[in-house]
């Protein structure tokens, strides 16, 4: 188990390492920062003593070292716009993302893993034809698209929601719900294939058998061990969804680091592009990793 | 499949035969009839209304098929024949190759399509090639994965021992006998990439990022209709369910080739 959980961390460290490196080479392509920096009519003297300032006038590699110890540090350099650090600026607007992807998933799992549920009870009937006809819709739907019709519909046409911005749960429904179905056509036919194989299982037959009710027969004893196969979807699903956020931020102008990544860019305020894609990523790998150790602790062959 | 090949089949048309169909282009003007609701039940003057600046939204949809189609096709083009190198090495050399190629592969995948699209196109700068390198840049890690674990299968086949057992050299036994039986599911998951990518390449022209705001397409068509989404929902609509119906036609096209070709792949893909 320790050896496993080892092997895994290991993997995940130098994951984000390569992720940092990447990262960096990005930084480089991208242009002088200096010159970006300085004001219009500075010198090219003024520009070359920033240069130096930065450490931008170093053998390539040890400004590959420096980068790496600052990140280490959790210093993501400076934001060319703002002229503050990125980290700061990130972690100002992570929660805000954080709490639109959870909803997300959230609204994901409610509906999508039901509906699998019921489509796979209801195998070939209308019933099913509907849920799967309804995911295949989902997953074929561009997200701003969806938004931009939610909107129109719901906040512009019924007045029932609220349009743009942050400032409570019914601010939350709207971006919250075009986000969920990047997930949800996936999740449902997952859902679906998985609890058609567990239903001809033994121990569901021996469930019936002993006269549980239908429902606690699947969800206590189908739903539980077709789990597993939905969090790993969940787990990799998600740098989908952390992408996805950046659209539907935009989109319903929710202030989390989806915002400020395409404001960043507008602003070729790279070094707030990098810092965003480098904090996504630790996101992405930290809750696999998670998902992995969990699956270490829930099944054994795992572990082997 | 058959209804995923009418849909695909009709956005071909229309962007194949663009210039034969409307050679006016997409960028005529009607000021005097801007922002004018459809009228294809009506008068019959523009079907899908128009925008702003009084140009044709049916006319620009048929031309913004071209680019999305294009930038799709070639993007799975190139990235569809790195992925399967990599894939093809790391599984077939193993070892410490197939460690440095996956670790590659775990680094991109760790960051989400569209934000690497994004990172890239910041650098690259906006313009069709540069979409096109971003995207391509963006998708091979998949198929890599991918056909690396059907390499690390087929390398264990009888045939591929017996090839080896008769004296055949490296670059043989890859070419005629592993290679071959990859393509598969490479081609499968080629169907579901152009899809995400025609997706792709609407978010970044949505968000402004993608090609220059002259060249139309449908996700520059959805972000000028955006402006508009209380007084002239059509601007935005139609480009949006044209993304739709394309995507939707490619998904269903990749379900029956899976399905016929390699059904294994349902778990996956």
């Amino acid at each position: 188990m320790a050896g496993y959980i080892t092997r895994r961390l290991l993997r995940g460290v130098l994951t984000m390492l390569g992720v940092a490196v990447f990262v960096f080479g990005l930084l480089l392509l991208s242009g002088d920062p200096a010159l970006i920096m300085s004001s219009p009519d500075a010198t090219p003297d003024q520009v070359a003593q920033l240069r130096a300032t930065l450490g931008l006038d170093r053998p390539i590699i040890t400004q590959l070292g420096l980068y790496l110890g600052h990140v280490l540090r959790g210093d993501l350099g400076q934001s060319l716009r703002f002229n503050r650090p990125v980290a700061g600026l990130i972690l100002q607007r992570l929660p805000d993302t954080i709490e639109l992807t959870l909803a997300g998933i959230v609204i994901a799992i409610v509906i999508a893993v039901p509906a699998g549920i019921v489509a796979s009870v209801r195998r070939g009937a209308l019933l099913d034809r509907l849920v799967m006809a309804g995911a295949l819709a989902g997953q074929a739907i561009p997200v701003f698209w969806l938004g931009l019709i939610l909107i129109r519909v719901f906040a512009i046409d019924l007045a029932i929601l609220p349009v743009y911005g942050q400032g409570g749960p019914a601010h939350l429904v709207l971006p919250a719900c075009t986000l969920a179905t990047i997930v949800m056509g996936r999740l449902a036919r997952l859902v679906r294939a998985t609890m058609l194989d567990v239903l001809e299982q033994d121990y569901m037959r021996t469930a019936r058998a002993e006269g549980l009710r239908e429902w606690r027969v699947l969800v206590v004893h189908g739903l539980r061990n077709a789990a597993m196969p939905i969090v790993t979807l969940l787990g990799l699903q998600l740098a989908q969804l952390l992408g996805g956020a950046v659209v539907t931020e935009r989109v319903f102008a929710w202030p989390g680091v989806g915002s400020l990544v395409v404001e960043a860019v507008f602003n070729r305020d790279f070094p707030v592009v990098q810092g965003v894609t480098l904090v996504i990523a630790g996101i992405f790998v930290a809750v696999n990793l998670l998902v992995d150790m969990s699956y270490a602790l829930l099944d054994p062959r795992v572990r082997q | 499949m058959a209804s995923g090949l009418v849909l695909l089949g009709a956005v071909l048309a229309c962007a194949v035969f663009a210039r034969d169909l409307l050679p006016q282009g997409p960028d005529r003007m009607d000021l005097a009839r801007h922002l004018a609701a459809p009228d294809a039940f009506t008068t019959g003057r523009h079907w899908l209304g128009t925008d702003a600046l009084g140009r044709d939204v049916l006319v620009r949809l048929i031309y913004g098929a071209r680019i999305s189609l294009l930038v799709g096709f070639v993007s799975v083009a190139i990235a569809a024949p790195i992925g399967i190198l990599f894939g093809l090495v790391a599984g077939y050399v193993g070892g410490a190759v197939d460690h440095a190629l996956m670790g590659m592969v775990d680094v991109q995948l760790a960051i989400p399509t569209i934000l690497l699209a994004i990172s890239v196109v910041t650098v690259l700068g906006p313009g069709v090639v540069n979409v096109i390198a971003s995207l391509s840049i963006a998708g091979w890690p998949t198929y890599a994965r991918l056909v690396r674990s059907e390499t690390v299968v087929a390398i264990h086949r009888d045939y591929v021992e017996a090839a080896r057992a008769v004296g055949a050299g490296h670059p043989r036994i890859v070419l005629r006998h592993v290679l071959p039986n990859v393509l598969t599911p490479a081609l499968v998951f080629a169907t579901f990439a152009l899809a995400d990518m025609i997706v792709l390449e609407a978010t970044l022209s949505f968000l402004g990022l993608g090609v220059p705001a002259r060249v139309v397409t449908w996700g520059s068509m959805l972000n000028d209709g955006r402006q508009y989404l209380a007084t002239a929902w059509w601007i935005g609509l139609f480009p949006g369910l044209a993304i739709f119906l394309t995507v939707l036609g490619i998904n269903l096209i990749g379900d029956a080739l899976r399905d016929r070709l390699d059904p294994r792949l349902r778990n996956i893909l």
